[in-house]
């Protein structure tokens, strides 16, 4: 259901996630971000990749949270020395902080990565440049292509015993002289592709990109759902209304309705399209006939 | 009926640049005052040999391709000078489709790949999309319409094109040799859906090609170039006639001399070399009505038997081995299949083997594996493949080329003009490697790897792109390098080839060789899998197998 989102609405999505829970600055958003970007991920990957990365994500949380006290010394309350040096808890605490908020936005790079499939790039910018979506579906499919040919390439002068027994020297000039070929390779086969583009008619008229997404009132919805929970998170930001202090002494943040109606407004847009995956899927299993024995 | 083109002596000169004087100056003819009609729905074949001229002529037919160049005469299509007509009408009622799959395709997806032509017109939405659910119906590619256009088959990618211009409606259809980079199959199965067109679409269609096996049964009409001058454009009966009367065959040039071709009556004529091998032995006993196919040249057969013909005793060669393979399993990726499952083989000196199969049947990877580029998981190679002096060839012969001039890339592997092999002599060496055509690619690629000597000579669909006249040099040349003592393996679909110039055969499936047999015990055994002239005389005259015992 969400693959179906209508590009746009998906990258105001996105940005909504990956972006605005940066600016809080505050853990218990941080949190927030993350348990519903790890369901996300469950619900979109296979449980076996997904299991693999979170060894990765709780190294990068040790990583980062001893960074911060490791290098920077000021707070009131002195956990131990190291080599002479202050360890102090505020330091850890904003190590950790911080920590948490580069996590939740790798999760959700991770998801947006899946979801943003080239044909949906394409798509943002064919709206503005057609010409633009062209070249940059050309470039998709060429550079794979060249980086394959020339491995190919490659490997084919090798055996031909272009690198011969030579010296180091004469390794890198039989490297360059490779790279010759394969542009000359180069340029005579895209003299055919630019001649299949003219026959097509490349260039004859006002060129449209063809339009692989419709804007559905679901598209629409989101859109606006996510706009005005984002304007009221920016305004409780603005207001201080999840600010953390972290030096010289840390003072956990207190909730407020303000930051409370925050948290709700963020915690329902975010899971929005899990549970419109869900529900979906539940659809599905009813009506599909069940399997025969 | 109507003709939809009209050629009106029509004359072509390519500009030719002077780099000295920086001037462009009327240079070397292209075509040469030709003039024809085409009536509308007919299946036209155009052939003639490499340089003749055929792909400038669809070129400029299609106009806006070639931007250089002097061009006199007249170009009529649907009645209207192709001048006067709109560009965007012009570039959806003409359709145009190159030789290599690879470098025609655009996009990176299927479905954009048809939608670019649409989408170049300007086209609504709402019609894009009839359009593009049309075309992927038509050409069976709805399930891989998300597909990325890299993971294609070379046949899947041509079908591609194809379905990219259709769903431009075009009403003529201009194809430059597009089945010659194809595996059998997937080329039948190409000419059976322009087939498709023209019989229920009505769509007329140009196809030039060079071997006319599957297509000379479904044309209307055959068109012959040379040299730049149409030598004859009729229906194929009477175009045949022509041809069998060596009426052009004395019009057709002769620079490449043909001693190679076989003495068959039509030796000197090249076009001959190109026609299905029914039609040549129609022709070779003087039949009134040439057969097209196998099936009417078993007719013809039946009522001429063949009384006498010559074995072809190939004299046995040594049986030294060379290399030993025992028990060889090879997968890509860990959680893959096998390619190859214990596999064993034996090759011997001085011996040349033909490794038979479909395509990714595993050929190219068993070829592969005695370069030593890639390493089997299992079994043994026995010596080990770094003792043996290999070369090897493969498919895409562009990958071997690296300098500017055919000269200066034999020249790195140390020969030089004047020690030049016979079969590489009629090429212009001036020229870049990349200008050549199909066969010519193919020749000097088998020169480049033969100057190495190597024990091992590795050959992979060494007569892919290629014409007659190429694959007959390169058949006297695998034979002449096989009495130096080389071995060599070839990887082929073309069973005519193997036949003519391999000692052994085998057939590579499900991950394993069939026993090598010699080829006469092998192409005489098979029934289903064999040559073109076994397949005309099974069941009538047991024993032929080649083509030279049947044409004489």
């Amino acid at each position: 259901m969400t693959e179906r989102l209508h590009p746009l609405s998906m990258l105001i999505f996105f940005l909504f996630t990956i972006i605005l829970p940066a600016f809080t600055g505050n853990p218990y958003f941080y949190i927030l971000s993350i348990i519903i970007g790890l369901i996300m991920l469950f619900n979109t990957l296979p449980l076996s990749n997904v299991l693999k990365s979170i060894p990765g994500y709780l190294l990068l949380f040790v990583l980062i949270s001893c960074f911060n006290p490791l290098f920077y010394h000021d707070g009131d309350t002195i956990l131990f020395y190291l080599n002479g040096k202050r360890v102090t808890l505020e330091a850890l605490a904003y190590g950790m902080n911080s920590a948490l908020m580069v996590i939740g936005v790798l999760i959700w790079c991770r998801i947006f990565t899946h979801f943003y499939t080239s044909d949906k790039i394409m798509y943002l910018f064919g709206t503005f440049s057609p010409k633009t979506a062209i070249i940059i579906s050309m470039v998709l499919r060429l550079v794979p292509l060249y980086r394959e040919h020339i491995g190919t390439y490659r490997n084919t002068q090798k055996l031909l015993g272009i690198f011969g027994e030579g010296t180091f020297f004469e390794k890198i000039q039989a490297e360059f002289k490779i790279f010759g070929g394969f542009l000359t390779w180069l340029l005579e086969h895209s003299m055919t592709t630019s001649d299949s583009m003219t026959a097509r008619g490349y260039g004859v008229a006002k060129r449209k990109a063809y339009k692989l997404f419709t804007f559905k009132l679901s598209d629409a919805l989101i859109c606006c759902i996510t706009a005005v929970a984002s304007g009221y998170i920016i305004y409780a930001i603005i207001t201080g209304a999840f600010s953390t202090v972290f030096y010289p002494s840390l003072i956990l943040p207190t909730f407020s309705v303000k930051s409370i109606v925050a948290f709700l407004l963020f915690g329902i847009v975010s899971v929005t399209p899990t549970v419109r995956d869900i529900i979906y899927r539940l659809i599905c299993r009813t009506t599909t006939a069940p399997k025969k024995p | 009926m109507n003709n939809i083109l009209e050629v009106k002596n029509l004359s072509f000169y390519y500009d030719e640049y002077d780099s000295r004087t920086g001037l462009s100056s009327k240079g070397k003819s292209g075509i040469n005052s030709i003039s024809f009609s085409i009536p509308e729905g007919s299946f036209v074949t155009l052939c003639g040999s490499t340089g003749s001229g055929k792909s400038t002529l669809l070129k400029l037919i299609k106009g806006d391709i070639i931007t250089s160049g002097t061009l006199t005469g007249q170009i009529v299509f649907d009645g209207t000078d192709i001048n006067e007509i709109d560009s965007a009408v012009r570039a959806s009622s003409i359709g145009l489709l190159f030789q290599n799959p690879e470098d025609q395709i655009v996009t990176d997806k299927v479905w954009h790949e048809i939608a670019f032509g649409l989408e170049n017109l300007g086209m609504a939405q709402s019609e894009m999309e009839t359009r593009l659910a049309e075309a992927l119906a038509f050409f069976r590619l709805e399930n891989i319409s998300r597909h990325d256009t890299a993971t294609l088959s070379g046949g899947q990618k041509q079908l591609l094109s194809l379905a990219g211009v259709l769903a431009m409606y075009p009403r003529l259809l201009l194809l430059d040799e597009p089945t010659s980079q194809l595996d059998p199959e997937s080329a039948e199965h190409y000419i059976s859906t322009i087939k498709k067109l023209q019989t229920a679409l009505g769509l007329t269609v140009i196809i030039a090609e060079h071997n006319l096996d599957g297509i000379l049964p479904v044309s209307d009409m055959l068109m012959v170039m040379d040299n730049g001058a149409l030598v004859c454009c009729d229906t194929v009966e009477n175009a045949l006639n022509t041809i069998a009367s060596n009426k052009i065959s004395d019009g057709i040039s002769n620079k490449q001399s043909d001693s190679l071709t076989d003495a068959s009556s039509c030796s000197s004529s090249k076009i001959c070399a190109d026609l299905p091998l029914a039609t040549r032995y129609g022709i070779s006993i003087g039949a009134k009505n040439l057969p097209l196919d196998i099936n009417s040249g078993r007719r013809l057969i039946k009522d001429n038997i063949i009384s006498a013909y010559d074995t072809a005793s190939k004299p046995a060669p040594g049986n030294e081995p060379l290399v030993k393979l025992k028990n060889i399993s090879f997968r890509y990726t860990s959680s893959g299949s096998d390619i190859l499952s214990d596999l064993s083989a034996t090759f011997d000196k001085g011996c040349s083997y033909a490794i038979l199969g479909c395509n990714a049947s595993g050929k190219s990877t068993l070829l592969k594996l005695l370069t030593g580029n890639i390493k089997a998981q299992l079994g043994q190679i026995n010596p080990r493949i770094s003792h043996i002096k290999t070369a090897y060839m493969p498919q895409d012969t562009d990958n071997m080329f690296i300098a500017d001039t055919v000269e200066k890339e034999l020249l790195l592997v140390g020969l030089s003009p004047e020690n030049y092999p016979e079969y590489i002599k009629h090429i212009d060496y001036a020229k870049s490697p990349f200008d050549l055509s199909g066969g010519e690619k193919q020749l000097v690629g088998l020169a480049k790897v033969t100057a190495l000597s190597p024990q091992l000579l590795l050959l992979d669909e060494p007569t892919k792109g290629t014409d007659n006249i190429s694959r007959r040099k390169m058949t006297v040349a695998i034979n002449t390098l096989k009495e130096s003592g080389t071995t060599i393996i070839m990887a082929c679909h073309d069973m005519d080839f193997a036949a003519e110039c391999a000692d052994k055969c085998a057939i590579l499936s499900m991950g394993r060789l069939t026993g090598f047999k010699s080829c006469e015990e092998f192409f005489t055994d098979n029934k289903l899998y064999t040559t073109s002239a076994r397949a005309m005389t099974v069941g009538i005259t047991e024993g032929i197998y080649l083509e030279s015992q049947l044409l004489k």
